[in-house]
């Protein structure tokens, strides 16, 4: 702890007046100087002195120095290799912040400002990427569940939501039946609340058990949206067709309203009723593989359907427009031959940053593409595999908060 | 209680000969004396605007006991090159909270008018522009002075604007290792 030079001043020692640290320049004048700068400029310049850190924190600065530069966006990545820890990561691929997760959780595809981790193994936290704070979800089931068969050797799938209205956050459990045909058990599904002002409730949370659906739903299918939580039915359908006009469409979809807690009425989705129609342009394909193509995303608050034609390499993304009327539309029909290997059958979760590009994530090869429409370019984010990638959308700025004052 | 009278009177005469004349003298804290425009100096000014307004405009001189000579002929000669470039609406409200501003760069005469500046004159006159109440001269010598901090290192950072280091070699360490992003190139 002994400082070695006579220019370092010591941990405890007294530090001259502030008046002579600060400088050249006013602090007002300074609050307005460093208002031009962009976030990450402005964290480097952290390291300067106490006073221009302080300042760089204050949420007065922070809100206004975001409401003038376009927002930083930031992932949320678990690496193959750094399986203990979240890395948030910028769009340039550096790694901002490091923040420690128990082996072997992996991230929710959310776009929120608390990230969400969880394993098949009925392990689930939340986590503030600003302050490091972390809610641990407690394993024992909702008491109506309790002494459920399922429950011996669980495996777990979890949503993670936010409730605009309260500001309060949801997570849905699904516990799946312990063998794919076993037809005589569905799914039990829980959902738990963290209230936005967590801490002074007066009773324990616990998980509360919901009914399921009639249909059975693919769990791992999971998305959020809003308040609404998206599945596609279950995979077992896939195994069972055996043609396409007769038996259940692969592309249906069954939404559960997170904030009432239950269930939707099935929605069509985009491709099974133009599938053999001259409305869609392609007949070469086979109707089976449809279920492993497509993937469901959140992109610009609408519900997503992704259809990767993994051969021809063309990733269609149909955006659900109209909820009431079921209006789907073919937003976007990416080429994006020849960067992703022909191994990746799916996209595993695709995300919109705020100026509009697509944010595409290969399980298989671990990739992450960065693809433009209007340009009709894709790049790779040059970072190690990825396994799982949510975004953050809170603030650069308020990330570091570290141990210094 | 006439004497006084008098000196009123005198008073008026003086605020309407100094109502009438176009321009304002101010007075730097050297002594040296800078005619502006009572408009540009109204119109860019908040605390000149006032002083017009409330007819503390002293004719031999408006004293501004915190401003250079150097400063203020820069000052007076950006109200001259303002008031010939083009208004522009931004600039019209640019006091107003920051949701609203209008946040607007500088112009290219207003880059190459700070441009030519040294450090000192540079620094000097934002802080004649603060103290004024300028808004836009502020933002414009604000917005060269954060041009001055893209890319430097926070030695070079200390140096120029003549900052002490007040960490710990400890916390200077750590904060090298939460920042090592920050420190690599876009």
């Amino acid at each position: 702890m002994e400082s070695p030079g006579p220019s370092a001043p010591s941990a405890t020692g007294s530090r001259p007046t502030a008046a002579s640290d600060a400088g050249v320049l006013l602090p007002e004048v300074l609050f307005d100087v460093l208002l031009w700068l962009p976030a990450k400029e402005l964290c480097r310049l952290r390291a300067v002195c106490r006073s221009w850190r302080a300042l760089t924190f204050d949420p007065l600065f922070i809100g206004e120095n975001t409401a003038r530069h376009p927002r930083h966006p930031l992932f949320l990545t678990n690496f193959r290799d750094g399986r203990t820890h979240i890395h948030v990561v910028d769009v340039s691929g550096s790694v901002v912040k490091r923040i420690p997760i128990p082996d072997g959780n992996l991230l929710l595809p959310t776009s929120l400002d608390l990230a969400c981790v969880a394993t098949v193994r009925n392990s689930c936290r939340v986590l503030d990427p600003a302050t490091g704070g972390v809610h641990v979800l407690p394993e024992s089931p909702a008491a109506e569940h309790a002494g459920r068969e399922i429950l011996r050797q669980p495996y777990t799938c979890f949503a993670f939501g936010r409730m605009a209205a309260t500001g309060d956050y949801k997570v849905l459990r699904m516990f799946s039946r312990p063998d794919l045909f076993g037809f005589h058990q569905h799914h039990l599904f829980e959902v738990f609340t963290i209230n936005s002002c967590s801490g002074s409730g007066s009773s324990q949370p616990q998980w509360r058990a919901r009914g399921s659906h009639e249909e059975f739903v693919e769990p791992g299918s999971v998305i959020v949206v809003g308040e609404m939580v998206y599945f596609k039915i279950d995979t077992i359908y896939d195994f069972l067709i055996v043609d396409y006009q007769h038996d259940i469409p692969l592309d249906r979809i069954i939404p559960f309203n997170l904030k009432k807690e239950e269930w939707g009425a099935i929605l069509p989705g985009p491709i099974s009723d133009i599938f053999q129609t001259d409305e869609y342009d392609d007949h070469l394909e086979d109707y089976r593989s449809l279920w492993i193509e497509t993937t469901l995303a959140e992109l610009r608050g609408s519900l997503a359907l992704v259809h990767y034609r993994t051969y021809r390499h063309i990733m269609d993304v149909w955006l659900l427009k109209d909820f009431d009327d079921v209006l789907w539309v073919k937003e976007y029909t990416i080429q994006i031959e020849p960067i992703v290997p022909t191994t990746e059958l799916c996209v595993k979760s695709l995300f919109m940053l705020g100026d509009g590009r697509l944010v595409i994530h290969f399980p298989e090869n671990g990739m992450l593409l960065i693809h433009d429409a209007r340009t009709h370019t894709s790049t790779p984010l040059e970072t190690g595999y990825l396994d799982a990638v949510a975004m953050y959308i809170g603030n650069l700025l308020s990330l570091q908060a570290g141990n210094i004052v | 209680m006439e004497v006084d009278k008098g000196k009123g009177e005198a008073e008026e005469t003086r605020k309407v000969a100094e109502a009438d004349r176009d321009t304002v003298t101010l007075k730097s804290s050297d002594g040296k004396l800078f005619e502006v425009s009572k408009e540009a100096a109204a119109r860019l000014s908040t605390v000149l605007a006032g002083m017009i307004a409330g007819g503390s405009i002293d004719d031999n001189g408006t004293d501004l006991k915190q401003i250079g000579s150097e400063a203020l002929e820069n000052v007076v000669d950006y109200c001259n090159k303002h008031a010939n470039s083009i208004p522009s609406a931004a600039l019209i409200s640019s006091s107003i909270s920051f949701n609203t501003a209008p946040f607007k760069e500088p112009e290219e005469w207003e880059r190459k008018f700070v441009d030519r500046l040294s450090h000192d004159a540079l620094f000097d006159l934002v802080e004649a522009a603060n103290f004024l109440g300028m808004e836009r001269l502020l933002d414009v010598t604000c917005h060269k002075i954060s041009e001055m901090m893209k890319g430097k290192s926070p030695d070079q950072i200390r140096e120029v604007f003549n900052i002490k280091n007040d960490y710990t070699k400890e916390e200077l360490e750590e904060i090298r290792q939460e920042l090592a992003w920050a420190f690599y190139d876009d």
